[in-house]
């Protein structure tokens, strides 16, 4: 059949040899290759055949390399004679009507443009020329082309290229002729000209003007994209080809999307319904100038192609998420930001947040329906921005009350509406997964009106009801009457509640209201198991909510039940989902309590780079980051690289915008007690009332966090030496956390540790004995290895120095029985021992106590300089 | 006769144990569904006619299995694909080669023909042609022919060969560029 060589063909066994030469041959320099070439055991043919193969390779074809030859080829076994002169430049020269072809502008997918000159003794006038290349079909489209032409001359707009002509050539292939536009891409023009967002967003109104018409005329372009909106030299846009694509496709013909071959370009402004083959309407158009928007505002379309397979990118289209646009703009180049007059992506991106981030992705909404209703709607709110009126995109949703109002009180409600946005917002993002795609996004949408209403008072008379009922408690007052109306507002809806009750109880566990949150997320799981099923995904976040709470008021053990029921969920068999990842990282928390540290620390890895690689920095990250560098403490034991950890932490948490989160106080924390350790009090002293601060300002009065600001106030003072205002601030905590009924179990040890090395320098064994015995009461129940070994340790030394020798060797012993099963906590067990022996010692045991001196090398005793004292070799300065 | 989701992923799955008989029958129902997009294609006489192998067997992956597919799925998937992309490009050469035998050929197993028609729609490589010396590349060196298929017939970058084949991408780039010389000293016309 085939081959043109007359050479006999290499066997199957030559075959292992030469592959062989031809490695070594492939990297190698013309001499060696001669030279290897010239060994007599290869034989002639083979000779031969290398060097062809190695001409081949050096001439650079490449027609193998793309799949176009391939589309030419079924052209060629497919097509007409009559499309055969459409290709590639045979037209130049020619004349098409009134028209004289003058040169090939291009050529893509569907067809060639030339430029071509009406030469009449009328007029001159230059066009572009478009045709298509197909053949037998040239009368269908014909026809169509005849009744559509009429509608598209119709189209007269300062904005748009004018259809001006069309006809058949002489073999019978259509083609158009439009007003020839001299320009560059709107993206390209605007960066050229560094032009400013407002001077971007009004050239975008321009756009939306001329679509706007075109629509009322009932023309929808459908392929809207930078390359086809133009800008002219004198800063006219033009947009290109409007109703092109219609005219060429078939009206029932679906897949529009997979047929264009799915580009990344194309992919980036295709709409979802085009990936899924629905009807294009206005809508869709509506959905291509929002992301023709997004590329302008942060230089780069709402969905991220990078790294995808074609298959990957349909997909993507059709179910994939939008980017928020400031969120690109964040990571976006410098040159990117520098083009629209900002020094910094992260200034461009300020610039972005909020309103213009509101407006894109109402724009690109998945659901036509819920896009701006026209291309003019999209204008106008453009026009409100531009105007720094409220925009539409924000009103009468959640988004857009609370932002208002939180600019106004954004000390107060930030981080309880932050933390109730993400609850809620969790929801709608993973409804596309519930069975009743409408009634669950109406759902999520009065959930989230019912919050915007609570939080923002416009049920009550006062606008300003924070304000009005004072700084102390407010958070928790709305969040409490909120509570109290769900079931007057949706008694009826047990999906609404189970959405709303999930958000309150992570709220209120965020507030350390232990009680309040335990039974409303309760309610939370009940009615998800009820309405949803056991293995739906809200009764799993229902109870990932639930075992959170647990874990940090009761330890591992009580967060089992829970953290197991969410496991069960169907959402965790994709081990990719946000879902499957929460699940993991409570689980490393749950681990970390038991005192397995390596493992919550590879856990918590995992979740960073399942975070990192599938869904980029978030708030399950930013935990999975906090579980790592309380982890550091016992695997490296090294202050600085804890303190670096810290560091990163605060760098994530602020670009994810948690500045007043768990995870962001935590690193805070982290970053003051390794400069305390590594002896850099001043710098500690500094970032220490920075962190009251911000505690007070954020929190308010509330109990928990007062305990907190009580121990940060407490070493603040011991810093600059003030003994007497130490005590006061750690007497003051200790006074709070005695009428709390549940407060976080690590959180107790650390304060209560602080409040005994205070009391036992004073020498009030009393009070020190008191908090020593109620803390190990405490955490008793919890199992955690981790905090018991503390307890025990810190009573057993209020007992030493209480001169009960008896009792504090029992507290070194059982501190020492529960690390014994954990190697993660082995450093623990010389701080035990050290005053195990002198407890012993004191007792008369001399020789046990000699015996247990001998399992560890002579060494300072128990570290005072730090809540934990777990660092090697800290005390020793 | 477009089977359901559950029925190819099933026998993709039988084929992953070694079912050889599944294993034809995926192939079989993917070959169907692949003609089935091209045919439907070319009869609604579809403007943009240049039918792209990877559109078209992204088409029939998402109609076949659906988005709910593992990854699994999809690297197997696009196996099969790829060797019956082939088949139909083949068949449709062939089909179209016997329509138009009076014609000026253009599809020719004719060396010099070849050359023109080359040079005259761009370049462009007959299906036959490479297909023939595909045929003969196989005996040799079956690995070669899959990844030639994968990036000539399918489109697929050479990552995505890499990750059908479960081989390094290096391998696949150096794998690819022995194939590639050895087809274009085949074909003749280094």
């Amino acid at each position: 059949m085939t081959p043109l060589t007359h050479e006999p063909v290499l066997t199957a066994d030559d075959w292992s040899h030469f592959k062989a030469l031809w490695f070594s041959l492939e990297n190698a320099s013309p001499e060696e290759q001669q030279r290897l070439l010239a060994i007599p055991t290869i034989s002639p043919h083979v000779r031969r055949r290398a060097e062809r193969m190695l001409t081949a390779a050096a001439n650079g074809d490449t027609r193998f390399d793309t799949l176009t030859p391939i589309a030419f080829s079924l052209d060629h076994a497919l097509r007409d004679a009559r499309g055969a002169e459409a290709y590639a430049g045979t037209l130049v020269g020619q004349r098409l009507g009134p028209y004289r072809v003058v040169r090939l502008v291009g050529h893509g997918g569907m067809g060639a443009v030339y430029e071509a000159e009406r030469d009449d003794a009328e007029y001159r006038q230059r066009v572009a020329i478009k045709t298509i290349w197909r053949g037998a079909d040239s009368e269908v489209l014909l026809q169509r082309f005849r009744s559509e032409r009429q509608i598209l001359a119709a189209l007269q707009h300062p904005n748009i290229a004018q259809l001006v002509d069309g006809g058949a050539t002489s073999a019978g292939g259509p083609w158009l002729a439009m007003e020839f536009v001299d320009g560059v891409p709107l993206d390209e023009y605007c960066d050229r000209q560094r032009l400013s967002l407002s001077a971007r967003l009004d050239l975008f109104r321009q756009v939306c003007t001329a679509v706007n018409h075109a629509h009322q005329r009932l023309v929808i372009h459908r392929d809207l994209k930078p390359s086809n909106v133009l800008v002219t030299a004198d800063g006219t846009v033009k947009l290109l080809d409007f109703g092109v694509a219609k005219l060429l496709d078939d009206p029932d013909a679906t897949g529009t999307l997979t047929a264009a071959g799915l580009s990344p370009f194309t992919a980036a402004y295709a709409a979802p319904e085009q990936a899924r083959g629905d009807m294009a309407s206005t809508a869709t158009d509506v959905y291509a100038l929002g992301a023709l928007l997004c590329t302008l505002l942060t230089g780069a379309p709402p969905l991220d192609f990078v790294g995808l397979d074609s298959i990957s990118r349909v997909l993507a289209v059709r179910d994939g998420a939008s980017r928020v646009p400031s969120a690109i703009a964040r990571h976006a180049d410098h040159a990117v930001a520098k083009a629209r007059g900002f020094d910094t992506p992260r200034l461009l991106a300020n610039a972005i947040d909020g309103e213009l981030d509101a407006i894109v992705l109402a724009a690109v909404e998945r659901d036509p329906r819920h896009r701006y209703y026209s291309a003019l709607a999209l204008s106008d709110d453009v026009r409100r921005y531009l105007r720094r009126e409220r925009v539409l995109a924000k009103q009468g949703t959640l988004g857009y009350r609370v932002w208002a109002f939180s600019r106004r009180h954004r000390s107060v409600v930030f981080g309880v509406t932050f933390a109730l946005l993400t609850a809620i917002g969790v929801s709608i993002t993973s409804r596309r997964q519930a069975r009743n795609l409408r009634d669950e996004a109406a759902r999520a949408e009065r959930a989230a009106t019912f919050m915007a209403g609570i939080l923002s008072g416009t049920s009550t008379a006062s606008q300003d009801p924070i304000v009005r009922v004072g700084p102390a408690g407010t958070v928790g007052q709305l969040l409490d009457s909120a509570v109290t109306r769900v079931p007057r507002e949706f008694p009826l809806d047990d999906r609404i509640r189970t959405r709303l009750y999930t958000a309150f109880g992570a709220n209120y566990a965020s507030q350390y209201r232990y009680d309040r949150a335990h039974a409303i997320l309760d309610s939370a799981r009940a009615l998800a198991r009820r309405s949803y099923g056991s293995t739906s995904e809200a009764y799993a976040r229902a109870s990932l909510e639930a075992a959170s709470l647990e874990l940090v008021f009761h330890g591992s053990e009580a967060a089992e039940e829970p953290l197991d029921a969410a496991r069960r969920s169907k959402g965790t068999d994709d081990s990719t989902s946000a879902l499957n990842a929460r699940v993991m990282l409570l689980r490393a928390m749950q681990e970390f309590n038991r005192g397995h540290i390596r493992l919550a620390d590879s856990l918590a890895e995992r979740v960073i780079s399942l975070e990192r690689r599938v869904r980029g920095l978030t708030n399950a990250l930013a935990s999975a980051e906090n579980v790592r560098l309380s982890a550091t403490s016992w695997i490296t034991r090294d202050p600085r690289i804890y303190l670096q950890r810290a560091r990163a932490l605060e760098t994530i948490t602020d670009s994810l915008g948690m500045q007043y989160s768990g995870e962001r106080d935590q690193a805070a924390d982290a970053v003051i007690e390794s400069m305390l350790v590594l002896g850099r009090a001043d710098s500690a002293a500094v970032r220490t009332r920075e962190h009251v601060a911000r505690l007070r300002r954020v929190y308010g009065a509330q109990a928990s966090v007062q305990i907190w600001a009580a121990k940060a106030e407490a070493s603040l003072a011991g810093l600059r030496g003030d003994t007497a205002a130490r005590r006061v601030a750690l007497a003051g905590g200790r006074s709070i956390l005695d009428t709390l009924a549940a407060f976080p179990i690590a959180s107790r040890v650390v304060f209560s540790n602080a409040f005994i090395d205070d009391a036992l320098a004073r020498k009030n064994y009393v009070s020190a004995l008191s908090m020593a015995r109620s803390t190990r009461d405490a955490v008793l129940p919890s199992h955690s290895p981790l905090y018991l070994s503390f307890s025990h340790l810190y009573l057993g030394a209020v007992q030493l120095a209480n001169n009960d020798a008896a009792a504090a060797e029992a507290s070194f012993r059982a501190g020492l029985d529960v690390i014994a099963t954990t190697p993660d906590l082995a450093s623990m067990a010389p701080r035990l021992r050290r005053p195990l022996a002198v407890a012993l010692a004191a007792q008369g045991k001399h020789a046990e106590a000699d015996s247990v001196r001998r399992l560890d090398p002579p060494k300072a005793a128990v570290p005072a300089c730090t809540p934990g004292g777990k660092w090697a070799g800290c005390p020793d300065k | 006769m477009i089977p359901d989701s559950s029925s190819i992923t099933d026998l993709l799955a039988l084929a992953r144990q070694g079912d050889a008989a599944a294993q034809d029958e995926a192939a079989r129902q993917v070959y169907a569904e692949l003609r089935a997009i091209a045919d439907g294609y070319l009869r609604r006489e579809r403007a943009d006619h240049t039918l792209q192998p990877t559109a078209l067997v992204n088409e029939a992956y998402l109609r076949l299995l659906g988005q709910d597919a593992l990854w699994q799925n999809r690297t197997q998937f696009y196996g099969i694909a790829a060797q019956m992309m082939r088949r139909v490009l083949v068949d449709h050469a062939r089909r179209a080669t016997a329509a138009r035998r009076d014609r000026d050929l253009l599809v020719t197993l004719d060396n010099e023909t070849v050359a023109t028609a080359s040079t005259e729609a761009n370049s462009a490589l007959d299906v036959l042609v490479v297909h023939d010396a595909l045929a003969q590349l196989e005996v040799l060196d079956p690995r070669q022919a899959r990844i030639v298929e994968l990036k000539f017939f399918v489109g697929l970058s050479l990552d995505e060969i890499a990750e059908v084949l479960e081989i390094s991408a290096a391998t696949v780039s150096r794998e690819w560029a022995m194939a590639r010389a050895w087809l274009q000293a085949q074909l003749g016309d280094a």
